[in-house]
């Protein structure tokens, strides 16, 4: 059976348009472009809509950036200042120690001498201490290479000379300390 | 090919450009922006993590300056010298030593001068017992003028092996800054 569809259309009733006939073949194929189409574009609106939030999350961090650059060059200038004043201090300290510094080592240096043994003389040059002076017996000047060995900063000391003096009873003796390199 | 056919063709085809133009092309730009926003994101953490340390920075700051304000830097040499004389006199005299000689010299030193330092030798010899001469060199380092000292001989004083008297040779090098721009301000 044929049905016959004779009522006037709403595109001719309303604005005298006739729609072309589209053949039942072709009505699935063109609904298939038009969903395309109509797939293509949402898909496109939802990119821009994401490209633009993310462009203006990015914009808003970077005026962010841009209004906490001076404050930021401030504080670097600060840090700059600071670490010089560190490097003035530490200078600073470290030649304030230096004559406590040598105290103590010439403290430690008496400290370490034996009963019996004297130091008439010491030297030093570029670290290195020279020691001379006189001791009992040479034993004695054994007892005080062992004890000048444990002196802080030092190596282990040089015998130069320990030579017995008839005249005045006792051995003389030359000692060199060199400090740790 | 039928029409039909070639309609739904032209269909695949327009999903497929889509995808390539549309959504490829899309998702590259929006990465690129989403990274650029995190770049910025993390350099506005970091930029807000500097700002916090400036009270912490303005208050070493001015521990520093009062730690480096003691000592006279500013001096011009004669009258850092002429101060160092002094003081030398009064630390010897405090410690019951006396200072018998100060000659200058070339400044040679353990601890090496920095830029902006500009230094000043001089050979010191003070007279004295034992532990006040040890006392006396510890205290020449810690005077208003900033100074290193260094023994460079310790022997009796005189011939008289008998004598408690000992006579020390230091090596005394004046410190003073040259550059005014690395003056504590």
């Amino acid at each position: 059976m044929t049905r016959i569809d004779y009522a006037p259309r709403w595109l001719e009733r309303r604005l005298g348009i006739t729609p072309p006939v589209v053949a039942p073949a072709m009505r699935v194929p063109i609904v298939a472009v038009v969903a395309a189409v109509v797939l293509v574009a949402v898909l496109w609106a939802v990119q821009t809509v994401r490209l633009r939030a993310a462009v203006d999350a990015g914009a808003v961090y970077a005026h962010g950036v841009a209004a906490i650059e001076p404050d930021v060059s401030r504080v670097r200038a600060l840090e700059a200042d600071v670490a010089r004043l560190r490097d003035l201090g530490a200078h600073i300290a470290a030649l304030r120690r230096s004559g406590p510094s040598a105290a103590r080592t010439i403290a430690a240096l008496g400290d370490r001498m034996p009963d019996g043994v004297w130091l008439s003389a010491l030297r030093a040059d570029r670290g290195t201490l020279a020691l001379e002076g006189r001791g009992r017996r040479l034993a004695t000047i054994g007892t005080m290479l062992s004890r000048l060995a444990t002196l802080p900063g030092y190596g282990a000391p040089r015998l130069v000379t320990a030579r017995e003096d008839p005249t005045r009873h006792g051995v003389g003796y030359a000692i060199e300390v060199e400090p740790h390199r | 090919m039928s029409a039909a056919r070639l309609v739904r063709f032209t269909a695949v085809l327009i999903v497929l450009a889509g995808y390539v133009v549309v959504f490829r092309s899309g998702e590259g730009r929006i990465d690129a922006a989403l990274a650029e926003g995190a770049r910025l994101a993390d350099l506005l953490g970091a930029d807000e993590r500097i700002r916090l340390t400036e009270p912490a920075l303005v208050a070493e700051r001015a521990h520093l300056m009062r730690n480096a304000a003691g000592p006279n830097l500013h001096a011009d040499r004669a009258r850092l010298v002429a101060m160092f004389v002094r003081e030398a006199a009064d630390t010897a005299a405090r410690h019951h030593t006396a200072i018998r000689a100060i000659v200058a010299s070339d400044a040679r030193q353990a601890i090496a001068a920095t830029q902006p330092f500009e230094t000043i030798g001089l050979d010191v010899t003070a007279e004295g017992r034992y532990a006040d001469l040890l006392d006396t060199l510890a205290a020449l380092s810690n005077g208003p003028v900033l100074a290193s000292v260094d023994l460079t001989a310790i022997a009796r004083a005189g011939s008289a092996a008998t004598t408690s008297a000992l006579t020390a040779s230091l090596h005394v090098v004046v410190h003073r800054l040259s550059d005014v721009r690395a003056r504590p301000r």
